[in-house]
């Protein structure tokens, strides 16, 4: 079985996020790979041990930080890195990511992609599923398990609305993971050692047989005009003392003040 | 009396004895190395307090008399080792004496009564431990065949002599000494006899027998003797007894400066180590010759099980059995372990590449099987540890148990990646965001917000540099703790700066987990940042950050003067620069950290300031001092879950509640979280107030 | 004028709030409003549809259609969306909203934005208004398709009082299941309690209720409020509450009028699941615990003195 597992170099979520004329501050930003795909290459790297796979993950981006990322999923098990590196694709959104990763994906003639269900930066939680859409095949999102059935068949659990959905996906498939998957291993020194040395398969657009125009790059769907930072809460008042007078206190301003009971 | 018979015996016995012996050092050769040829004088020094002295038995207030009993034999032993020598002389003729000991001197009386004297201690000592060991029963005791057969062996080395002298006072004094045996009779200091009362007194329990049947009774008490002595000089090394012959020499090698061994400096990019999976302890050829010493030199005593705080809360860290463990390995493995060394060296001779690799595969080969972790030693006993020492402060021969456990744990983590996954949030914050709670590194100076605290950054030309650490940075309670510090500072008019966002987490608790890796990056990461502002020296409030700023930066090159605050204030106090008030009102009781006081010997200053603050004194708890109880969060257990057997922290604030102080002062940002969590899990935070001493000098203070 | 086509989001043949508040929206600017009820037995919601402001209302019920599938939803979805001609397409926050608008997008054509807070129209641009970086930022998009699929954060549109629709039944046919995704098994965790999701008041409890008996006490608050029950990891971790109410980042995000917070010391976890609560009480022995850094009202107290009397107080009011 082929594995393809999507991450994806997002910002440091534990940073505070500054933001100056509607842009956000770069200065003492870091980048890690995002969370739940982190789950995603944990995912696929189980499997690869318990089952005849071979995985490989694609990163979409250029620079020290997403060859960064890629290294950890080396080093997490992963055995093959595809980076796909053209400085048009700085801006894009979930649509032209699906549409990147189809033309990897057609390449590699892969049987499973397993990706995370939202990137920490954007929080879209579409591309997975616009990819299998646009592929073609099945898709199940949030996902908190996967078990190989046979070559063509895996069986997964989702958390939905109404409980936990059971589901019998034929292959190729696409699945996005929830958190509560795994728990994602953490690099280990011998697994980095063996990462410094692994090759990473880069291309731009053209090497992958594509242009920016055929993935949808020059006429995006949407565009990010502004950030602002989010209004966080403030204390409000606090009331210590003896319970019976400050409760009595309180529920009359829930009242009379915030009209909530 | 027969040389003949005296040369084959004498013979037989120390042939066996020292092929016994020379395997034995053979196998310690045989280990790896371990640098501890240095530092004479010092180390006779504490050989002869710890050892000879017998410190930590006599020493020790717990069980004192158990201590003496043990000394008492030792010391008697010591004597009597002479006597031995005269009696196997004896032995080819007659009337043997060594030099200056003879009969004309009274060096050679005094001698002699001191023998005697000795001989009916030792006796006396031999059956006290005889009823311990079968009556009183000690917890901490483990009761063997051996430790019984070694105890009647010494009785019968008593008694025969005893005897002997006996048989030879009535042979002289009542039938006239027909067979002309020598004994002292000087005209100055008179008969031997007048100086061995306990002798003669022996003498008088078979002084109603037959002339032949005291002759009879003379001979079989030499031989009696000598035989017992061989066999119990043959015994020693198969047991626990080996400490007889091996506790010296483990004393006089013991690591001095720090405690105890430091954790290795792994050369992580070492290919063949790798290969060879040397990296930390993962089989029992890997050990250090020394640390194969300390597994001889164990004598099963259980002083150590009844200081862990790990045993005493029903965890599987028994570290006695630890020990017997290895040992059992070690002499299991021992042919190839020799057989091993002795083929690697071989490889020096040879210039054939080839043949060197047949040599180094050959090697190989004769690697122990077992892993030490999962097949000699369970994991959940491996990680139960919190590298507090108390085991290792007690230890009568010096053992040091918590280096080998890091060690086993580096293993564990680089080789077998077989490691407590609960850690993983605390490794991957302490990789991310250099901090154990993975909280956002641009958030580690927001404490000082509004407070005027100098940065590096801005201005580095200061005195000192506060090392605030990560919980004093990050951990609400612990905050508290690092604004009174640094109010205290700047009351004293102390020049001092902070590193702000560029401190990173020392990484002590990455290494005690073993995580080698993640401590060297940390490591490296901050002694750049700290050459980079020339820092020399460091005011630090937490002992896990003054240990590893300390003690473990200096193995990367990092070499500062590390400084805690209560050893600083306590300075500050006698320069004048602060004055302190004794407003504190209900008395106070002080909880020893283990990184502070074990690791880096520091007791006194801490009291000597609380004693200053405190209206109602300074009240110890019973496990005080070097014997204070650890609260559980060493060794990386702060960021793991206790789930077997007590709480460690509610063991330690039980005994706090029951000292019936309103006030426990602590000295580190462990011991503040889990002696709080502690007293609020007995519901007992409204009545006991925990506090760091700084908070408690900065609200005593003129 | 805009026309809005409105996913009715149902659970066990129930509408929920967000129906009512995504029409109410899309009233309130004007546009056409339809909805989309899918399901099993959901005809007798029509009326409720109506009322909640609908001026054509799109059947898709099937046995069939009984179990959520994201194939099959976002077939119906893209024949009413096709019939209604609709320029926007919203989805209440649930788990199948998420899952089916991408497929709807891609299907259509159209642009998705998950989570939105607002919308806002200057001339033909429409801009959405959404949360990023875990709710650290706002983003503001321009919209450049001509049709937008949208997923709307819990809370964020108000439903109007006296609002009307006008009934206009349109019965779409059974779409064709998904055989490469079949359904095996729902385990269902539905245990006939308020959901958290949809409550209009929660109370969640905390270590401070210390076992069962707190955790029961800290309960009989929520059933006279008729109130929906969460917790906080820890009591979820300590076995006293079921998973699905575990109210945090890695939980529900829950974004009710009052949320009262018992015990409960506000680790960042959980304040990011509750932080969208318009009104926020808490209550903690600690006065330096940090959900007092976010809520509006703070009673620093022992928590099995200050909840009875909570009760007792707040009974008077509403008698």
């Amino acid at each position: 079985m082929k594995i393809l597992t999507t991450i994806k170099k997002v910002v440091d979520v534990e940073l505070t996020i500054n933001v100056e004329n509607g842009v956000i501050v770069e200065e003492g930003l870091q980048y890690v790979m995002n969370a739940w795909d982190e789950n995603a290459v944990e995912a696929a790297v189980q499997l690869k041990e318990n089952n005849n796979a071979e995985t490989t993950m694609v990163s979409i981006g250029g620079g020290e930080d997403n060859t960064k990322i890629i290294r950890r999923g080396f080093a997490m098990g992963i055995e093959n890195g595809i980076q796909i590196d053209d400085p048009v694709l700085a801006d894009a959104d979930s649509f032209v990511y699906a549409n990147v990763l189809k033309k990897v994906f057609e390449k590699g003639d892969y049987d499973l992609v397993i990706s995370g269900k939202q990137a920490q930066d954007t929080d879209d939680g579409q591309t997975g599923i616009i990819l299998a859409e646009s592929l073609g095949i099945p898709c199940v999102s949030n996902v908190i398990s996967i078990e190989v059935v046979d070559d063509n068949h895996i069986n997964v659990s989702r958390l939905g609305d109404a409980g936990t959905e059971i589901l019998e996906l034929a292959l190729p498939a696409v699945v996005t993971v929830s958190d509560s998957i795994n728990e994602p291993r953490l690099p280990q020194m011998r697994g980095l050692m063996l990462a410094k040395k692994k090759k990473i398969d880069v291309m731009d657009l053209t090497a992958l047989g594509t242009s920016h125009d055929d993935v949808g790059g020059t006429a995006p769907k949407s565009a990010i005009v502004e950030f602002m930072k989010s209004k966080t809460r403030k204390a409000g008042q606090k009331f210590e003392g003896d319970a019976a007078d400050i409760t009595a206190k309180v529920v009359d301003l829930l009242a009379s003040e915030a009209k909530v009971i | 009396m027969n040389p003949l018979l005296m040369a084959l015996v004498l013979i037989a016995g120390l042939a066996v004895f020292c092929r016994t012996m020379v395997r034995k050092i053979q196998l310690l050769k045989a280990l790896g190395p371990a640098d501890r040829a240095n530092h004479l004088k010092e180390r006779l020094k504490s050989m002869v307090i710890l050892a000879i002295g017998q410190k930590r038995l006599v020493g020790r207030a717990k069980e004192r008399s158990a201590g003496v009993m043990h000394a008492l034999i030792f010391w008697g032993f010591c004597v009597l080792l002479i006597r031995s020598l005269t009696l196997y002389g004896e032995g080819f003729v007659e009337g043997f004496q060594l030099p200056f000991l003879g009969g004309d001197y009274l060096g050679g009386y005094l001698y002699i009564a001191l023998k005697d004297i000795m001989e009916g201690i030792v006796l006396l000592m031999v059956l006290y431990a005889i009823f311990r060991r079968a009556v009183l029963k000690p917890k901490r005791m483990h009761n063997t065949f051996e430790a019984y057969l070694v105890l009647v062996m010494i009785g019968i080395l008593m008694v025969s002599d005893l005897l002997y002298d006996g048989a030879r006072y009535n042979l002289i004094q009542l039938y006239d000494n027909p067979g002309n045996i020598h004994f002292f009779n000087n005209p100055q200091y008179g008969s031997e006899f007048i100086w061995t009362p306990i002798s003669v007194g022996a003498a008088a329990l078979i002084s109603g027998l037959s002339m032949e049947a005291i002759t009879t009774i003379l001979v079989i008490m030499f031989w009696l003797h000598i035989c017992t002595q061989l066999v119990f000089l043959n015994v020693l090394p198969l047991g626990k007894h080996f400490h007889v012959i091996t506790a010296l020499p483990n004393v006089f090698l013991k690591s001095l400066g720090y405690p105890h061994e430091k954790p290795k400096l792994l050369d992580l990019e070492d290919e063949t180590a790798w290969e060879e999976e040397s990296l930390g302890i993962n089989h029992i050829h890997q050990l250090n010759w020394k640390q194969g010493l300390d597994l001889y030199t164990c004598t099963e005593c259980g002083r150590c099980k009844e200081v862990c705080p790990t045993y005493t809360t029903d965890k599987p860290l028994n570290l006695h059995e630890f020990n017997d463990k290895l040992k059992l390995e070690l002499l299991e493995n021992s042919d190839n372990v020799i057989k091993k060394a002795k083929l690697s060296s071989t490889i020096l001779n040879s210039e054939d590449p080839e043949q060197i690799e047949k040599i180094k595969e050959a090697a190989a080969a004769l690697n122990s099987k077992n892993r030490l972790i999962g097949e000699v030693i369970s994991e959940e006993t491996l990680w139960a540890c919190t590298t507090c020492r108390a085991c290792e402060e007690v230890c009568p021969v010096t053992i040091e148990h918590v280096p080998r456990i890091i060690a086993m744990r580096q293993g564990q983590t680089l080789i077998s990646e077989s490691y407590p996954k609960e850690l993983n949030p605390a490794l991957k914050g302490l990789e991310r965001n250099g901090n154990p709670w993975g909280i956002g590194y641009d958030k580690r100076a927001d404490w000082a917000d509004g407070l005027d605290v100098k940065i590096m950054a801005d201005d580095s030309d200061v005195d000192y540099l506060l090392w605030v650490g990560c919980a004093g940075s990050f951990d609400d309670r612990s905050k508290k703790v690092t604004v009174s510090l640094t109010n205290i500072l700047k009351k004293a008019g102390v020049s001092f700066a902070i590193l702000g966002v560029e401190e990173k987490c020392t990484g002590d608790f990455a290494r005690r987990v073993g995580n080698e890796m993640l401590f060297q990056m940390m490591a490296e990461e901050n002694i750049a940042t700290l050459n980079n502002y020339k820092v020399k020296k460091i005011i630090t409030a937490c002992p896990h950050c003054l240990n590893a700023l300390a003690h473990d930066y200096s193995q990367m090159g990092g070499n500062y003067e590390v400084i805690h605050h209560t050893d600083f204030i306590d300075q500050l106090v006698r320069e004048g620069k602060i004055t302190l008030k004794q407003s504190l009102e209900g008395g106070l009781t002080y909880h020893d950290p283990c990184y502070l006081g074990r690791y880096n010997k520091i007791y006194e200053q801490p009291r000597s300031i609380l004693r200053s603050v405190s209206q109602g004194g300074l009240k110890e708890l019973g496990r005080y001092g070097s014997e204070s109880f650890c609260c559980g969060a060493g060794g990386g257990r702060m960021w793991m879950e206790e789930t077997i057997g007590k709480r460690i922290n509610l063991e330690r604030s039980e005994e706090i509640v029951g000292l019936r102080v309103p006030n426990v002062a602590v000295a580190c940002p462990f011991c503040l979280t889990m002696i709080e969590d502690g007293m609020k899990e007995l519901g007992r935070e409204e009545s006991i107030r925990t506090m760091d001493i700084a908070e408690l000098v900065e609200k005593n203070m003129a | 004028m805009a026309k809005v086509l409105v996913i009715a989001d149902i659970k066990q043949g129930v509408l929920k709030s967000s129906t009512a508040e995504l029409l109410s929206k899309a009233k309130a600017i004007g546009a056409e409003t339809a909805v989309l009820a899918i399901g099993n037995h959901v005809k007798p919601l029509i009326s409720e549809l109506v009322n909640a402001g609908s001026d054509t209302q799109y059947i898709a019920d099937d046995p069939g259609l009984e179990l959520f599938s994201a194939g099959p939803y976002a077939s119906c979805v893209v024949d009413a969306a096709k019939q209604s001609s609709a320029d926007l397409i919203w989805f209440g926050f649930s788990e199948s909203g998420k899952a089916v608008a991408p497929r709807v997008a891609a299907q259509l054509g159209a642009a998705c934005a998950t989570e939105i807070t607002d919308i806002a129209f200057s001339g033909d641009q429409v801009q959405v208004t959404r949360p990023a970086i875990a709710n650290k930022v706002m983003q503001r998009v321009n919209i450049n398709a001509e049709q937008l699929v949208a997923v709307v954060r819990a809370g964020a549109f108000e439903a109007t009082e006296g609002i009307t629709g006008t009934e206009n039944i349109v019965t779409l046919s059974a779409p064709e299941p998904d055989l490469k995704a079949v359904i095996k098994e729902l385990v269902s965790d539905a245990s006939g309690e308020i959901d958290l999701a949809d409550a209009d008041v929660v109370i969640s409890v905390g270590r401070g209720a210390k076992d069962q008996d707190g955790v029961d006490m800290v309960r009989e608050l929520a059933n006279d409020l008729s109130a929906g029950f969460g917790s906080s990891r820890a009591m979820v971790d300590g076995g006293f509450m079921a998973h699905n109410k575990q109210v945090g980042q890695t939980g529900k995000i829950v974004a009710p009028s009052l949320y009262i917070a018992i015990g409960i010391s506000g680790a960042i976890q959980h304040i990011a699941g509750m932080s969208g609560s318009k009104v926020i009480l808490a209550v903690n022995k600690d006065p330096e615990a940090p959900i007092f850094n976010v809520a509006d009202y703070g009673i620093v107290g022992d928590l099995f003195e200050v909840v009875p009397i909570l009760r007792e107080e707040i009974n008077k009011v509403r008698s």
